[in-house]
């Protein structure tokens, strides 16, 4: 480890988060690991974006960091001070400097309370500012996100679904956080107001010093708007690293796959190049050692030994035991396929 | 809100609900000056007993002679503040109970929700009944008989109401925001399930002057002189058919009070129900 004078903005330290599946009189019948030993570490102005599908964990990631969900086990340290860990108590002002905006940031809105009371909220809750002190304060955010001044008298189903965005965005740069975790950024908009809230969002980084983590599924926006990305699968990181060497080299098979997938304009047929087996395991029982190797072409039996760390190569890190030997060009053919990446 | 009071005025059968309450309502204010004989209430005169309606006696007399119009209308004021009070208490337990079990998800709500399933086993009824059998017949008897046994039904809506909108985004993100849970669930969660109940409360109250009336007829309310329309009926039993306006005028009274509660607790779901709130 390098001697550094400070520490990295966000330290996640073999986080994890498991959920009980309780049956007949609360008994434990089961667990579900949607979030399962990740660790990573983000510095001050990046934005990392994390994908994976629905049940990779990426939004109980976003969840855990939060501080929505309690963390099972590992811990996370923001600026060096401990934030989330089993049984810790989080404390107003850490709240504060790391914010959540949601899918549909204007469904955090209280539908019965005016965008004006909604706004004013984070600032009741974590300052003792007069009331002109914080209207001065939301006028200035409300300016900064272009949403028109007149809408803070009307309710959350009166304004339109871009508007919205602004709102729940506004309701969270009132605090001045440090950190802010989107959770689908775009999704459910057209590609015009996506354009325009993507360009929002770059903006207010530079206006505010904000450092993003970007959840989502959607490759192109994560492709367009990070600086590193890390892709989930399982509950776990399988692949992490700078953006265009993770879309220009993927390492993990399932990064392979996952950017085979995504359809493009005069690309191959996404039927014809989808590498992936079968259907994802059963979340409550997961494949002992690499999570992936039961849809894996190139699976071998040394894939089910102990749990597969990341393993790091200049800054670019990828949870695979194999990868080296097929990137190094001795690429073995897997049982039943000639061809095992097509498409490259 | 004018909205709103636009929309009540529209609905009729609300209003006719209204126009019940509200003259019952000053009649219970005003029975004292109002009753044509108002120390019938204890006086009982026996060469007038079991008169029949007449201009005089405008519900006839009953059996000490009393005018029953008189007792009618002090027996509003009986059964509006039993009703009253008792829905009032049982809101303030229930509420908060609801809320608390609500809102938390752990052992101590759900050891709460398991106290109150317990009490909503039981009939209402038959509970009251035992518990207002076990402290004697009086007024401040048969009020916490029907509270003990009614707050239980306030706890359970609350505590579904509150469930379904814990997991509202609006709701986790005012959490994450890091308002304490006396923020959330008092400015948050409280508003959003008060028309349920709001329309509760009225039809709430008619349920109630009818389980007060069904005590009141067992002997379980207030004592014997005090005017209370179940017992007026309890005691008319002896002297039907002869005198059928000895039963008929508090039935009657019970009756409408009871609908009139209810077509204003229909109108309020009617105009309160989110499901049909449109926008501007």
């Amino acid at each position: 480890m390098l001697e550094r004078s400070h520490p990295p903005l966000l330290e996640v330290d073999r986080l994890s988060r498991h959920f009980p599946v309780r049956g007949f009189l609360g008994r434990r019948v089961a667990t579900l690991r949607a979030l399962d030993d990740v660790s990573f570490t983000m510095e001050d102005g990046e934005v990392l974006g994390i994908v994976g599908e629905t049940g990779s964990g990426k939004s109980t990631l976003g969840k855990t960091l939060m501080g929505i969900h309690a963390p099972t086990a590992g811990e996370v340290r923001l600026g060096g001070t401990r934030i989330a860990a089993p049984g810790l108590r989080r404390a107003a002002s850490v709240r504060a400097r790391l914010q959540y905006v949601y899918q549909d940031p204007g469904a955090s809105l209280d539908p019965r309370w005016t965008l004006r009371r909604s706004l004013h909220e984070p600032l009741r809750i974590h300052t003792n500012w007069s009331r002109d002190r914080r209207e001065a304060k939301v006028q200035e955010i409300v300016a900064a996100v272009d949403l028109p001044r007149t809408h803070l008298d009307l309710y959350p189903h009166e304004i339109s679904g871009g508007q919205l965005r602004r709102a729940g965005l506004a309701r969270i740069l009132v605090l001045n956080p440090q950190l802010v975790i989107l959770d689908e950024p775009t999704a459910g908009l057209d590609v015009s107001v996506q354009a325009a809230i993507l360009a929002l969002l770059r903006e207010l980084r530079r206006e505010f010093s904000l450092t993003y983590i970007v959840i989502s599924h959607d490759l192109a926006v994560v492709r367009s708007f990070s600086d590193r990305v890390a892709v989930m699968y399982l509950g776990r990181i399988v692949e992490i690293g700078p953006t265009a060497e993770v879309f220009g080299g993927p390492r993990h098979p399932y990064t392979r796959s996952l950017l085979a997938a995504a359809p493009r304009v005069g690309g191959p047929r996404v039927t014809e190049s989808f590498l992936l087996l079968g259907e994802p395991p059963d979340p409550l029982q997961l494949p002992w050692g690499c999570r992936f190797r039961t849809r894996c072409r190139l699976a071998m039996p040394e894939c089910g030994g102990l749990a597969v760390q990341l393993d790091y190569e200049a800054g670019h890190g990828v949870a695979c035991p194999r990868w080296r030997q097929w990137d190094m060009g001795h690429r073995p053919a897997p049982p039943g396929s000639e061809a095992p990446w097509p498409h490259r | 809100m004018t909205e709103l009071l636009r929309r009540f005025a529209r609905d009729r059968a609300a209003l006719f609900g209204l126009c019940i309450i509200g003259p019952l309502v000053l009649a219970a204010i005003f029975a004292p000056v109002l009753a044509p004989y108002p120390n019938d209430v204890v006086d009982f005169h026996l060469e007038r007993r079991l008169l029949p309606p007449s201009a005089d006696t405008l519900l006839g007399t009953d059996r000490m002679g009393g005018d029953i119009f008189s007792r009618l209308l002090f027996g509003a004021r009986t059964t509006l503040t039993l009703a009253g009070i008792t829905v009032g208490l049982a809101l303030l337990i229930g509420v908060p109970v609801g809320l608390i079990a609500g809102y938390y998800e752990n052992r101590a709500s759900e050891a709460l929700m398991r106290v109150t399933e317990i009490f909503l086993a039981v009939p209402q009824i038959v509970l009251a009944i035992a518990i207002a059998q076990t402290l004697g017949p009086s007024l401040r008897n048969a009020i916490l008989a029907l509270t003990l046994t009614y707050w239980p039904f306030w706890a359970r809506l609350v505590y579904a109401e509150t469930r379904s909108i814990r997991n509202e985004v609006f709701i986790e993100s005012a959490i994450a925001l890091g308002a304490s849970p006396w923020r959330v669930v008092v400015l948050h969660i409280l508003p959003a399930i008060a028309s349920p109940i709001i329309v509760r409360t009225s039809i709430g109250i008619g349920a109630t002057i009818l389980t007060a009336a069904t005590l009141g007829f067992l002997g379980l309310g207030p004592p014997p002189t005090a005017p209370e329309w179940g017992r007026m009926i309890a005691e008319s039993r002896e002297h039907l058919p002869e005198a059928w306006w000895y039963a008929l005028a508090p039935g009657l009274a019970i009756f409408l009070t009871v609908l009139g509660f209810n077509l204003v607790g229909d109108g309020f779901r009617d105009i309160l129900d989110p499901r049909s709130r449109r926008g501007p």
